[in-house]
């Protein structure tokens, strides 16, 4: 098969899921930031007080978009199916994990613009920081997800995880999901770096059990 | 039968092991710092905690001295969502402060602005002493020098400050219903403290205080994770592609949906039987001499936190009937969310709403005048899980004779969702595809 072909076939995929997959996941996510929006003040922040809409609200656009990864084959008979297509399972769910991550930036930009035209002080530590925790919490819910095949099992861990930032932010150390509302400036690499991680685990054990 | 069958598939599944851990770890970090021993105020000691007086001639300087302080140090406290924001407020809401600030003082916009010599109320240093240590000592806050309107009635102030808390915001110190337990707060007189340690220690009232602060905290936790565990079972025949196969048993819509929803609730129930359990040993523990009658805060308990799973299951089960399982999580979350945000944390239950708040040991008294407000509020509870129920078990014998619902066509954008992303690759590639998804 020559390249043009696998590129028209990944085109081809990436409109179908985007169509199919990406709608709701995409609302969700639209929805939490128009919320965060409506439940905070953005009005003149600066500090830690800005960390705190994109910590305490935005960063679950992350499990919004990234723990439906695998729900439309959710069902083992399906994704059996799937699984004996010649385009891999495993390439299909990682372009809905790539266009997830840019959705993800793409959202943390633009909540940060409209807090930033609201005259919040923004650093862009403070849209970094937003990204890689979004983006932890959301690898959190795609591994608990993918693992368990259970969506909703997916996003019930991202909750005990950020409880446990809430409650046990020291001994979390650099993986608090809080950090900056706190006033630590300083780690979220390390989330990004977990992420990354986590993503690549969760494929990789979900390849070995032949889940994907 | 069918009932225990439901069970084991509640407790296997992987949501209902989350649900008992987050109960168990609210309950150890929240409840479990909690324990303390009330005792009988000593004459002698003289500091017997403070107390909220809804007294207008207290309330009203004391706000509008902090207001103004907050406007010339240009940042208001607030807690929107729990945690705390220090709000700064743009140039046309700072005016509208001003305005505000001209009619509670008296003072004109332009003395009010020229004043330079703010100072916080607060321990400031001294100077040193012989010894060379420094001394410090508490000093008022320094603001302009002004008097309230004579004409100022508590009403109009009222208003005044619900508009302040609206330029900040919300969720700040002058919402009207925080006025007095901000600013209303003095301290508690030896009778005062006696009377409430008496109220407190009254025949059932003792194991009523303790279960009071335990369902406050686990409130919160039962407000949300219930909808995890009922979203993750109502979509295991879906899932599992046995829709087909339950939709022709015998059994009615009413016993299938009914058996499940109970074994969901009973399974839910009992950590949260075991957690009241061990708060009743434990307190018995800490009261070896004193006969503690649990029946009524028993009762309260089971009132209180019961109708937070009744309804937070139907609700998860009618939206993940009618919509999906991750919609349903979705807006429960935002509905747990809203809620936290609403609600105080002592001496206002709304007579609806998801959740109650009496984030305090004691003050029973206070507790008391709302027992209506709050028997209101979990028989709503009650009675809109009992809606959504009725409402998820018609839904299902709809399904049942071949109707699908109006939601599916919005969720599945009008095509039979699970093989749709297939069929649209197929077509792609330009392979022929049945309406049953076959190539």
């Amino acid at each position: 098969m020559g390249m043009c072909d696998r590129i028209e076939i990944y085109c081809n995929i990436l409109k179908v899921n985007l169509r199919r997959q990406y709608p709701w996941p995409a609302l969700a996510a639209v929805a939490l930031l128009v919320i965060t929006k409506l439940l905070f003040n953005l009005n003149a922040l600066e500090g830690a007080a800005v960390a705190q809409p994109l910590e305490m609200l935005m960063i679950w656009i992350g499990p919004a978009l990234l723990v439906p990864v695998f729900l439309p084959e959710q069902n083992p008979e399906l994704r059996d199916v799937v699984r004996a297509r010649q385009t891999s399972y495993l390439q299909v769910c990682v372009l809905r994990i790539l266009y997830a991550s840019l959705t993800v930036i793409a959202l943390t930009l633009v909540f940060t613009g409209l807090m930033k035209a609201d005259e919040s002080q923004v650093l862009p530590y403070h849209v970094w920081g937003s990204i890689c925790s979004a983006l932890l919490l959301g690898a959190v819910g795609l591994a608990a997800a993918g693992l368990s095949g259970n969506a909703a099992g997916g996003f019930m861990v991202c909750m005990l995880y950020y409880l446990a930032s809430y409650g046990m932010d020291r001994r979390l150390g650099c993986l608090s999901l809080l950090s900056m509302s706190k006033g630590q400036m300083s780690g979220k690499g390390w989330q990004l770096l977990a992420a990354v991680v986590l993503v690549l685990a969760a494929l990789a054990v979900m390849r070995r059990r032949k889940q994907i | 039968m069918l009932f225990l069958k439901e069970c084991k598939k509640v407790i296997c599944s992987m949501t209902f092991v989350l649900y008992v851990v987050t109960v168990i770890a609210m309950y150890m970090t929240q409840y479990g710092g909690e324990h303390r021993i009330i005792t009988e105020p000593r004459p002698e000691t003289g500091d017997y905690g403070m107390t909220v007086r809804e007294d207008p001639q207290l309330i009203m300087p004391a706000a509008v001295e902090r207001l103004l302080g907050d406007y010339l140090s240009g940042s208001y406290p607030a807690y929107p969502i729990l945690l705390y924001k220090n709000v700064k407020l743009k140039e046309d809401k700072r005016l509208e402060m001003r305005s505000l600030l001209e009619e509670l003082t008296g003072l004109s916009g332009e003395e009010i602005d020229g004043f330079t010599g703010y100072r916080d109320a607060g321990f400031y240093s001294e100077g040193l002493d012989a010894g060379g240590n420094p001394i410090v000592q508490y000093q008022e806050a320094a603001v302009p020098v002004y008097s309230l309107p004579e004409n100022l009635t508590y009403e109009h102030f009222c208003e005044l400050m619900e508009q302040a808390d609206r330029i900040i915001g919300g969720g700040s110190m002058y919402e009207v219903k925080s006025l007095a337990n901000n600013f209303g707060r003095v301290p508690m007189t030896y009778e005062e403290a006696l009377r409430e340690y008496e109220s407190l220690m009254a025949p059932g009232e003792l194991g009523k205080a303790y279960l009071r602060l335990h369902c406050d905290y686990m409130g919160i936790d039962l407000a949300v994770m219930p909808v995890f565990v009922a979203a993750a079972l109502w979509q295991l025949d879906k899932r599992a592609r046995m829709q087909s196969l339950i939709y022709t048993r015998k059994s009615s819509a009413i016993k299938i949906v009914g058996t499940r929803y109970l074994a969901l609730v009973s399974c839910m129930a009992v950590p949260v039987l075991l957690t009241l359990a061990y708060t009743v040993y434990t307190t018995c523990g800490m009261y070896p001499q004193t006969h503690i009658a649990w029946g009524r805060g028993l009762g309260m308990a089971l009132l209180w936190l019961l109708p937070d799973i009744l309804a937070v299951s139907a609700l998860g089960a009618l939206l993940t009937e009618l919509f999906s399982p991750l919609l349903a999580i979705f807006l429960q979350c935002v509905w747990w969310i809203l809620s936290l945000r609403g609600t105080e944390l002592t001496g206002n239950v709304a007579r609806f709403g998801l959740q109650v708040r009496h984030n305090a040991l004691g003050r029973a008294v206070l507790w008391q005048s709302q027992w209506d407000n709050f028997v209101c509020n979990r028989l709503a509870l009650v009675a809109l899980a009992l809606c959504c129920l009725a409402l998820a078990t018609w839904l299902y014998e709809r399904r049942r004779r071949g109707k699908t619902a109006w939601t599916d066509k919005i969720l599945y954008l009008g095509k039979n969702h699970a093989h749709g992303i297939m069929r649209m690759v197929d077509k792609k590639a330009g392979k022929r595809v049945t309406g049953d998804g076959d190539v």
